[in-house]
């Protein structure tokens, strides 16, 4: 029985507003706000690429392309509040233009991105900053793939619909899915003895 | 033993998220802050031959076109993939001579658009993102980042 420690660093749900600020300071050359969109949402274009089940070399390009994509348009985004689903759509489209592109012919750039891991580390492999988070992470990862992947995208706080084209699933669906879903993980963990 | 409320269950789900990313994924990604461009408009990506035709269909050896707009500017570009090097084939509509900035990657190379506002890049890198800056007198535009 794992004896819960207070969790100490969690990630909040995100402030649309707060998200919004961060994109204005970034577009207006803030380095910081930058890094902190990047902190508060790599997690989810990479979680979108693995769903796409890219190769690493493919993965690495798409998500620096969704980077960059957003760095230049960080001054015309239409609603940066909702820059979780703008960040989704963006990523799906890659994902799927990489995969029409097919097999590369040309050997591809190394740089920026070497040494990055392939696409689905094992719950070994994945820092945790504490023996709490490593517990609670094991336990996430004994949920079936479908509740972890619905999980993910509702905690980015996606627009349904996005969430939907995503995961193919229909709209009306997700609501009482992720309800059973956190239904589940809470029952993993209570059993496991994990307290937040 | 507490429970978990949803919140929270919500905030480890995106907590190990951020944890599976690969390791220097978010600081190769914070790098990218210098690449930033602040004095051209952005000439945002329009079509791709790409994602157009259906999946299968294209022939290995077939151009790929891409067009970008920006208000009073268009820029559509054609690439084709030979046995061992890529050429890039590149209008500005409407047509006017200028030079353009091909970025792939960290890479800048410049070439000259003629009076028709055509260029060529003959030798075309590797797989990998690329933007184009376009400069003539009187204006600047920049192509939205893409996978080429």
């Amino acid at each position: 029985m794992i004896v819960a420690a207070l969790y100490d660093d969690r990630m909040e749900p995100d402030d649309p507003d707060e998200v919004a600020e961060l994109v204005k300071r970034a577009a207006a050359g803030e380095r910081d706000a930058w890094d902190a969109l990047v902190s508060r949402f790599n997690g989810l274009i990479w979680a979108i690429v693995r769903k796409h089940r890219l190769r690493p070399a493919d993965s690495q390009d798409v998500a620096q392309v969704v980077w960059l994509r957003l760095l230049e348009n960080l001054s015309s985004l239409r609603d940066p509040s909702r820059l979780a689903g703008w960040l989704a759509t963006t990523t799906r489209f890659e994902c799927l233009r990489v995969i029409r592109l097919g097999n590369r012919m040309i050997p591809t750039m190394e740089g920026l991105w070497e040494g990055a891991a392939a696409p689905d580390p094992s719950p070994e492999e994945i820092i945790a900053t504490s023996d709490h988070k490593r517990a609670v992470f094991e336990v996430v990862g004994m949920l079936d793939l479908r509740c972890r992947q619905l999980l993910e995208l509702t905690a980015y706080q996606l627009p349904y619909q996005v969430i939907s084209e995503l995961l193919d699933m229909p709209v009306g669906s997700i609501g009482p899915t992720r309800g059973r879903c956190l239904e589940r993980l809470r029952e993993l963990l209570r059993a496991a003895g994990i307290s937040p | 033993m507490s429970e978990w409320s949803d919140d929270e269950l919500l905030a480890a789900v995106k907590d190990l998220s951020g944890s599976q990313a690969p390791a220097g994924a978010a600081d190769a990604a914070m790098e990218l802050f210098t690449w930033r461009t602040v004095d051209a408009e952005l000439a945002a990506l329009m079509t791709d031959s790409a994602l157009e035709a259906p999946a299968g269909v294209r022939g290995a050896s077939e151009a790929r076109t891409l067009t970008f707009a920006a208000q009073d500017v268009q820029v559509v570009v054609e690439i084709t993939e030979n046995a061992d090097s890529r050429q890039l084939l590149g209008q500005l509509v409407p047509g006017r001579p200028g030079q353009v900035s091909v970025r792939q990657g960290g890479v800048v190379r410049t070439v000259e658009a003629d009076d028709l506002g055509r260029f060529v890049i003959d030798d075309l890198g590797p797989r990998g993102p690329l933007s184009l800056r376009c400069s003539w007198n009187g204006g600047s535009v920049i192509t939205d980042w893409v996978l080429v």
